[in-house]
């Protein structure tokens, strides 16, 4: 599909988005739904004020160390498990656990431990982000074909040619989708958490707004949260797929 | 070349000595020995299953023996696998460029390296092309000058023109025998025999026994009529 489609279909999905809030606000009450155009009003006001931009670095200062420290952790640990069993089922017990426990539960022990503020927020953050991160990464590395490792084996690769050559190109396809998915359920989980336990960053305003009763402010630091996740999925991640992927075909 | 074997020559460079592999509880070979020395061009020739590529792999040090010693003083393996085997991610010139890295050869030697070998397979003008843009031969092309950018001492072929057509394999063959300097040892897989005779002195032919275990025996095929006369026993014994 050429890009200028893509463009046109990303309009109207907005279009449609927007018109369906607009006429579901045309019949709910005002408290219950701000419409677009009082929630931009209200948008607009919120960014002409240092403490929006104070607000919204916050969160994104605790997304990106959480992020990068989920997914260091992560991709380093599927990457060896990928390769070596026995690593893979001594953290499968860490990984059954992490993933079926509710978050809020891990949001109210990390309270208990830490305190409130930024330390807990990247904690739980981690906490439930790695593990996707570990188990795409194991999963794609363990169907890599063995081709590419008895190539690197005859060619006396490095471990580092072997990483930068064969591990991240061959996994990079399942690795940008789940990075997509893991930077959406990141700032879910950061404004989760901010929402139940902080003093600052988006969370702390939405809470704030929803105990005011400002729903006008609360739709406009939903709509701050959803364009960070738009910003990171359009802006970072597909360019960085376009470029990891760009040796295939039909891209 | 020798399936006699005496790893105490300074000419030797292959040695395997009664090696036995087991892949998957199977057994491949058993007390399987012979010796490669500096310089010898030997083909490996044998029916489809019997474990020539398997050999092979073993040489290169992608399998280990199960039992017996095999010596490898071979310190650049250039290796031509059945498919070209190129990173799909690479481009032509990385795919080259890449495998002369680990021998510590200067970026600048790299890239002249890198002109002269296309230069030769006539792929200069593809160099940034990736793999998925090269036809089946262009590509067999690439595996064999990436084979010897790292200047081998040990050359293994796997069929490497099985999948080519016959004008094509001329070619290829052709190229191969332009690349070969007298140093390079060089074993050669193939079910071809007339293919692989003309670039080789000895053939080693593995065969399975009775007991359906494979064995080596050793030909020397060094003139036209040697080579005859193996043709045609190769050809009976695999009738």
């Amino acid at each position: 599909m050429k890009a200028h489609q893509k463009n046109i279909i990303y309009l109207c999905s907005i279009v449609s988005l927007l018109g369906l809030w607009q006429l579901l606000a045309n019949y709910l009450n005002a408290m219950v739904l701000a419409s677009p155009l009082q929630t931009l009003t209200q948008l607009s006001a919120l960014i002409a004020t240092a403490e929006f931009w104070q607000q919204v670095l916050v969160t994104l200062s605790r997304l990106l160390y959480a992020l990068s420290l989920a997914c260091f952790i992560g991709f380093s640990l599927g990457l060896i498990a990928g390769r070596h069993a026995w690593l893979m089922f001594y953290l499968a017990p860490f990984r059954w656990l992490l993933m079926s426990i509710p978050p809020v539960i891990v949001v109210l022990l990390a309270m208990l431990w830490f305190g409130m503020g930024s330390t807990m927020v990247i904690f739980i953050t981690v906490l439930l982000l790695t593990p996707t991160i570990y188990i795409n990464t194991q999963k794609a590395v363990e169907q890599i074909d063995s081709h590419w490792f008895e190539l690197a084996k005859v060619y006396q690769f490095s471990w580092f040619q072997r990483l930068v050559k064969i591990y991240i190109p061959a996994i990079a396809g399942s690795l940008s989708a789940t990075l997509i998915i893991v930077c959406c359920n990141g700032v879910r989980i950061v404004v989760l958490a901010e929402v139940l336990g902080t003093h600052q960053g988006i969370g702390f305003e939405l809470a704030n707004a929803s105990s005011n009763f400002a729903t006008a402010e609360l739709y406009a630091w939903v709509t701050v949260s959803l364009s960070i996740v738009a910003f990171m999925e359009l802006a970072l991640l597909k360019p960085v797929q376009s470029y990891l992927l760009r040796w295939r075909k039909f891209i | 070349m020798s399936t006699n074997t005496s790893l105490n020559n300074a000419n030797t460079l292959v040695c395997a000595d009664k090696i036995k592999l087991t892949l998957a509880e199977k057994t491949i070979f058993n007390q399987v020995s012979f010796q490669l020395n500096v310089g010898d061009k030997v083909a490996l020739l044998g029916d489809s299953g019997v474990g020539k590529s398997t050999l092979l792999k073993l040489i290169a040090g992608i399998y280990q023996p199960t039992q017996g010693t095999l010596t490898n003083k071979a310190l650049r393996i250039g290796y031509v696998f059945q498919e070209p085997r190129l990173l799909p991610w690479l481009t032509v010139a990385q795919n080259i460029t890449e495998v002369m890295k680990p021998h510590g050869i200067a970026k600048e030697e790299r890239v002249s390296k890198l002109v002269d070998l296309l230069t030769q397979v006539e792929l200069i003008q593809y160099k940034d092309y990736y793999p998925y843009q090269l036809s089946g031969g262009m590509a067999q092309r690439v595996s064999l000058a990436r084979a010897f950018a790292i200047e081998p001492d040990l050359l293994l072929l796997d069929e490497p023109f099985s999948a080519l057509d016959h004008n094509l394999t001329q070619q290829l063959s052709q190229l191969l025998s332009n690349f070969l300097k007298p140093e390079i040892t060089m074993l050669y897989v193939s079910h071809f025999v007339e293919q692989v005779l003309p670039l080789v002195q000895s053939s080693l032919l593995l065969q399975k026994d009775k007991q359906q275990t494979p064995k080596l025996t050793l030909h020397n095929t060094a003139n036209i009529s040697e080579r005859e006369h193996f043709i045609n026993q190769f050809y009976s014994l695999n009738a």
